[in-house]
This record gives C-alpha cells, sequence and structure tokens, in this order.
C-alpha cells in the first residue's frame, strides 16, 4: 500500500471512530451525577456502616479507596437484594427502616456510572461504640473461655452452655450479643435444647436492635440452661484478630409471660419453578412472628393466609437467602382460626442461574423450611 | 501524508492550549424554549414548556458552559403561573430546574423569580408563549423524560413501559428492551411523594414494590450488558412482576 492509500485510510479510519454513527448503542452508558463524599458517603455510613466500617465484619465501604475498589460487588449485592440484608417485607411485619428506592438508584448510579469521588470532605465516617441496643439486659452471661480462632481457618462455629442461677424458671423475650470481637462475630443464636429439637430463642445479626415478640410471648429457660452458638468468620488470615469472649444480655419478660411454640411448614421444592405449599391450622394460634429456617437459596416465598371463608390475607413475602437467619415479628400477633390455612407461594430458578451477574453462589436446599412462632 | 497528519491535528487537538477567555454566548435559545439573561448577563437561562404542567429552566454559564451541580444548588426560584406559586427544583441528574405548574392555555406567560445565588437579589423574569417549546437542536444528549404531573399519568406510563417490553420479549427482540430503563427509574423515582398519601397500613408495602421495580430495572441493566439472553429474558419478568405490584400498590390495576 502506499503512503498516500495509508495516510487516507488512517485518517479515515479515525474518522469513523470519532463519528457517532459507529457508536453501538447497546444501550446507554450511565455516568454518575453523584459523587462519593456528597452524596454517597453518607449513605452507606446510614445503611451499611457499622458492617462495612473499617474493623467491621463485612469489607469496608465507608472511605473512597474502599469503595470504588467495590464497586462491582457492591451493584450485585444491591441489585440481587442480597444487601441491605433484610429478606422479609409485609405490612404486617415490624421492620426498621429500609435503604429508600431513592438511596439505591443513587448506589447503582454512582457505582455503574463511573464511580467519581467529588470534592473530598472533612468528614471522616465514625462508628459509635456498639450498645446494648434494648437497654441495660437483666443479666449478662459472658462466654465462659475465649474463642480461638485456628490459625489456618477463616471460618468457624463454637458452642458454648451458659447457664446462671439467676435464669432458673425465667422467662425470656428477648436476648442481645455484645461482641468482644465484633469484625470476627458473624451471626449467632441462642437456642433452648430439647429431645426433640431446639427452640430458637433469638437469632442474632450484627447490629441488629434484636427483635421482641408481641403479645407477652416468652421462652422458659430450663434447669440445662441456654446454648450459645456463635458463628465466626474473618476476611483474611489476618493473626491479629483470633479470639472472641462475648456476652450475652438477658431481658426477662413481662410477669405474665405468654410460651411460645414452632409450626414448621417444610416440603420439598422444584429446582426451578413455582410451588404452592398449603398448611392447614388445626387449632386457633396467633402467630407473632415467623423464621425462614432453609430452602433454595434464590427461592421468593409468599405466605399468605386464607380463612374457612376463602378470604386471603397475605402475611409476608419473603427471600429464603442462607446465612442471615431472622426473626421477623409481626407488629401485631395474626390470628390464625382453627381451619384456615397457611399458602406457602415458594418461586425458584435454577441452581447458579443468576451467579455470573449477581455473585450468589449458595444453592441452598431443595427442602423448603420456615417456622411460625405462635402463641395461644 | 503531511496532509493525513494535519487532518489527524485537527480532529484530535494535541500539546497544550493557550488559556483564552471564553467567548460570550449568543442570546439564543438552544432548546426550542425563550432566552433570558440573569445576573448581569453572566447566566443565561432558558425557559422551556414542552408540554402540559411542566416547566423546565435549564442555566448555562454565559460563555455556554454547563454549570456545576454546587452552583445550581446556590440557585433558588419559583414559577407563578395559572394564579399559583411553584418552587423550582433542580433535578440533579439532569441539571436542570423544574416546576409542576398548572395547566394553562395558550397564549401562556410564565414568570419566574430566580435568585443565582442566596445573597444574590431576585430578578424578575417572564416568558410568554405563543406554543409549546419544540426542541429541533436534534443534539440533545437523551430526550428529556416526561414525567406525568399526576399518580395515574406515572402508573399508565409504567404501564405502557411494561407492555411494550412484554411485547418485544414475546417476539424474541431482547436488543431494545433497556430502551426504557431509564425512564422507569425515573417514573419510580417519581412515586416517592405519593408513598405518603397511601394509607399508614400500605405504606411498606408501597415502598418495597418501588424497591423492587428499582432493583429489577438495575438487575436488567446488568443482564443486557453482561448476561446471556435468559437471564435478560428472565430479568425483564422480575421488572414486569414489580411493576405490577407497584401498581396495585398504588392503588391501581395490574394488566
Amino acid at each position: 500500500m502506499t503512503a498516500r492509500r495509508m495516510a487516507i485510510a488512517l485518517v479515515m479510519t479515525i474518522a469513523v471512530l470519532l463519528s457517532p454513527l459507529a457508536i453501538v448503542d447497546a444501550h446507554r452508558p450511565v455516568v454518575s451525577p453523584y459523587t462519593f463524599h456528597r452524596d454517597i458517603q453518607p449513605i452507606i455510613e446510614k445503611r451499611c456502616g457499622p458492617c462495612h466500617a473499617p474493623g467491621g465484619v463485612s469489607m469496608p465501604l465507608l472511605r473512597f479507596e474502599d469503595a470504588r475498589a467495590n464497586t462491582w460487588p457492591m451493584r450485585q449485592a444491591l441489585m440481587s437484594g442480597r444487601m441491605p440484608p433484610w429478606y422479609a417485607e409485609g405490612d404486617l411485619l415490624k421492620a426498621p427502616e429500609q435503604i429508600s428506592t431513592r438511596e439505591l438508584n443513587m448506589l447503582m448510579t454512582w457505582a455503574a456510572g463511573g464511580a467519581p469521588e467529588g470534592v473530598a470532605t472533612n468528614h471522616d465516617a465514625t462508628v459509635t461504640a456498639r450498645a446494648w441496643a434494648l437497654g441495660k439486659p437483666d443479666v449478662i452471661l459472658t462466654m465462659p473461655v475465649p474463642f480461638r480462632f485456628d490459625p489456618a481457618t477463616t471460618e468457624a462455629t463454637h458452642e458454648v452452655k451458659l447457664s446462671s442461677r439467676a435464669l432458673q424458671g425465667r422467662w425470656i423475650r428477648a436476648a442481645d450479643l455484645m461482641a468482644e470481637a465484633p469484625s470476627i462475630v458473624r451471626r449467632a443464636e441462642v437456642v433452648i435444647k430439647r429431645p426433640s429439637g431446639e427452640d430458637v430463642v433469638a437469632l442474632w445479626q450484627p447490629n441488629d436492635v434484636p427483635p421482641t415478640l408481641e403479645g407477652n410471648a416468652a421462652f422458659l429457660v430450663p434447669s440445662s440452661g441456654l446454648v450459645l452458638r456463635v458463628h465466626y468468620q474473618r476476611q483474611t488470615l489476618d493473626p491479629a484478630v483470633l479470639s472472641d469472649r462475648s456476652s450475652l444480655g438477658i431481658y426477662f419478660a413481662s410477669p405474665t409471660p405468654v410460651p411460645v411454640r414452632s409450626l414448621e411448614i417444610a416440603e420439598s421444592v422444584p429446582a426451578s419453578g413455582d410451588r404452592v405449599i398449603v398448611k392447614r391450622i388445626d387449632r386457633q394460634v396467633r402467630a407473632v412472628a415467623l423464621r425462614p429456617v432453609d430452602g433454595p437459596a434464590d427461592g421468593e416465598a409468599r405466605l399468605t393466609l386464607i380463612d374457612a371463608s376463602g378470604a386471603r390475607r397475605p402475611l409476608a413475602r419473603m427471600q429464603l437467602r442462607g446465612g442471615w437467619a431472622r426473626r421477623y415479628v409481626f407488629a401485631k400477633p395474626v390470628l390464625l382460626p382453627a381451619g384456615s390455612r397457611i399458602e406457602v407461594s415458594i418461586t425458584t430458578t435454577p441452581p447458579g442461574f443468576w451467579t455470573t451477574l449477581t455473585g450468589d453462589s449458595q444453592t441452598g436446599s431443595q427442602r423448603l423450611r420456615l417456622a411460625l412462632d405462635v402463641i395461644g | 501524508m503531511r496532509a493525513a497528519i494535519l487532518t489527524l491535528a485537527v480532529l484530535c487537538p494535541i500539546g497544550n492550549a493557550t488559556a483564552q477567555q471564553a467567548p460570550h454566548f449568543p442570546h439564543e435559545s438552544r432548546f426550542g424554549g425563550i432566552f433570558a439573561s440573569a445576573a448581569g448577563d453572566a447566566l443565561h437561562l432558558e425557559g422551556i414548556w414542552a408540554a402540559q404542567r411542566r416547566f423546565k429552566l435549564l442555566v448555562i454559564d454565559g460563555s455556554g458552559a454547563p454549570l456545576t451541580l454546587d452552583q445550581l444548588r446556590s440557585m433558588r426560584g419559583k414559577v407563578v403561573a395559572g394564579g399559583r406559586e411553584t418552587p423550582l427544583v433542580l433535578l440533579e441528574a439532569d441539571s436542570y430546574f423544574e416546576a409542576r405548574i398548572p395547566t394553562l392555555t395558550l397564549p401562556a406567560t410564565i414568570a419566574v423569580q430566580f435568585q443565582s445565588s442566596p445573597t444574590a437579589s431576585i430578578e424578575g423574569l417572564t416568558f410568554t408563549f405563543a406554543g409549546y417549546s419544540i426542541d429541533t437542536s436534534g443534539d440533545a444528549a437523551e430526550a428529556p423524560i416526561e414525567i406525568p404531573a399526576t399518580l395515574e399519568g406515572i402508573i399508565q406510563a409504567l404501564r405502557i413501559d411494561q407492555q411494550d417490553g412484554r411485547a418485544r420479549v414475546a417476539r424474541g427482540d431482547l436488543s431494545a428492551l433497556t430502551e426504557s430503563e431509564h425512564r422507569i427509574r425515573e417514573l419510580v423515582t417519581a412515586l416517592e411523594p405519593y408513598v405518603s398519601a397511601r394509607p399508614e397500613e400500605s405504606r411498606r408495602g408501597a415502598e418495597a414494590a418501588r424497591l423492587r421495580v428499582m432493583r429489577g430495572v438495575w438487575l436488567l441493566h446488568i443482564a443486557f450488558d453482561y448476561g446471556n439472553a435468559a437471564q435478560t429474558r428472565e430479568a425483564f419478568s422480575r421488572l414486569s412482576a414489580a411493576i405490577d405490584d407497584t401498581i396495585a400498590a398504588f392503588g391501581g390495576v395490574a394488566q
């Protein structure tokens, strides 16, 4: 090719590249008008700290450098619903204030639209030391011996029996955990072990306000005491943080406690598609809370109460994600009359369907287990 | 070859540009609206009335350069039209001001009281429209999104986008499924002031439905960019279901 022809080809190529007609508009790219310091950090601080603060249990996000480095995981977690980790909705449920639609859109737009920093401020996102969320507990029990991480592992579950004369014959309405090393305490359960199984007294997640049940619902502590089960997780194999000696705060019930029992709904569900499960209520009870126990990781369940006349009342809608076990409390006990039915409509996608986009790699279980905490 | 290099030099300026004072921009509208100036001609404004109930005010520097969000945030204004005063609200995503005004008959006079900074004096501007503003510039990066002024209008607009998307999926045309994603985000954001008007016992459900639409739109966005056809179809299916829930939550009837 002659020099003249090469020159013409070069100019034409560049002209084509600069021409807007040459840009294949797969769809319009996102450009963020939001900047980190002015718009995004306040949202992260309010909705995501202190779990995502330095020293928290999850990846730090409060500094620009950390958030910028994690824009893709942020997008995955936010759009999949994995974060923030509150997986039930319904007008009958008590719920903390959730991330708003506007805030979610701002975070996603920022993360997808170039993640601009903006003008740095003097604001240092700080995390206030955690206090007992329900006030001073009636009894505080500390793990008798600190848990120590095996240096070669990043996850561990530690179970310890806690008993005290102060608990004997008492009724518990709530329990809270104060971790000595919060950066490694991922979640915890407080249970009463029985020959037939376990009564779940409390399910603890970092920075949750422990839920209390309505209707004076409470758990009677047996002579064998309580079992605290703590799930530990380290982000790295940093040898600096290796031990924890958490304390459990116990809140006693009012003088007229009502015992809680569990109604479980359990059935196998297909790997993908829809399934409807119906549980008949034989004896009138009042539901004070519901607890997803297990199920397909990408499953969504809708609970509906159907009374004897066929009238339907939505109870709740939830994602069946593992790793964030919670008790979702009804704002008022929900009457389940004898002869009524609980319908659970569950929808799933094939395991791994979304993994490449959302990063969700858990498959969960093909056996759905939901528990209703009831009284009466 | 020399000609090629010169052409490149025109297309791709190389080297340091000499600092120059930016020329003053002509006093003319650019997007079919009516031109005005403020702050001693340091600011150029354009009042745009492209559809009933919605008045837009663009504000740029006298040299034609866009202003920063911080500069725009320091400005204040209100619109007087149809016997009512309405504040000018800055739409940060689009960097212009907007006011929801009453329905007007043509020709229409829209007065604006404008303050270029918290300490600046209030300037009165009058825009008299013989007809609606029609943008013939052809260089708008994105057509402005028409947000209906009523809840019913927003719901209907969501329905149209939903049905349009369903039709595309039905005929296997996934390529344009995300055309309306920006509009859907704006529409569901525009529902925010209507949440508090819902009965108290249903507000959480309404907000949860909106959140699901927003998540659904972003899932569709990412599925389109990085996913496969099955994920794109499923993402749209979730979005469509979330739109149904939102319509129902705000008192409409899902179709």
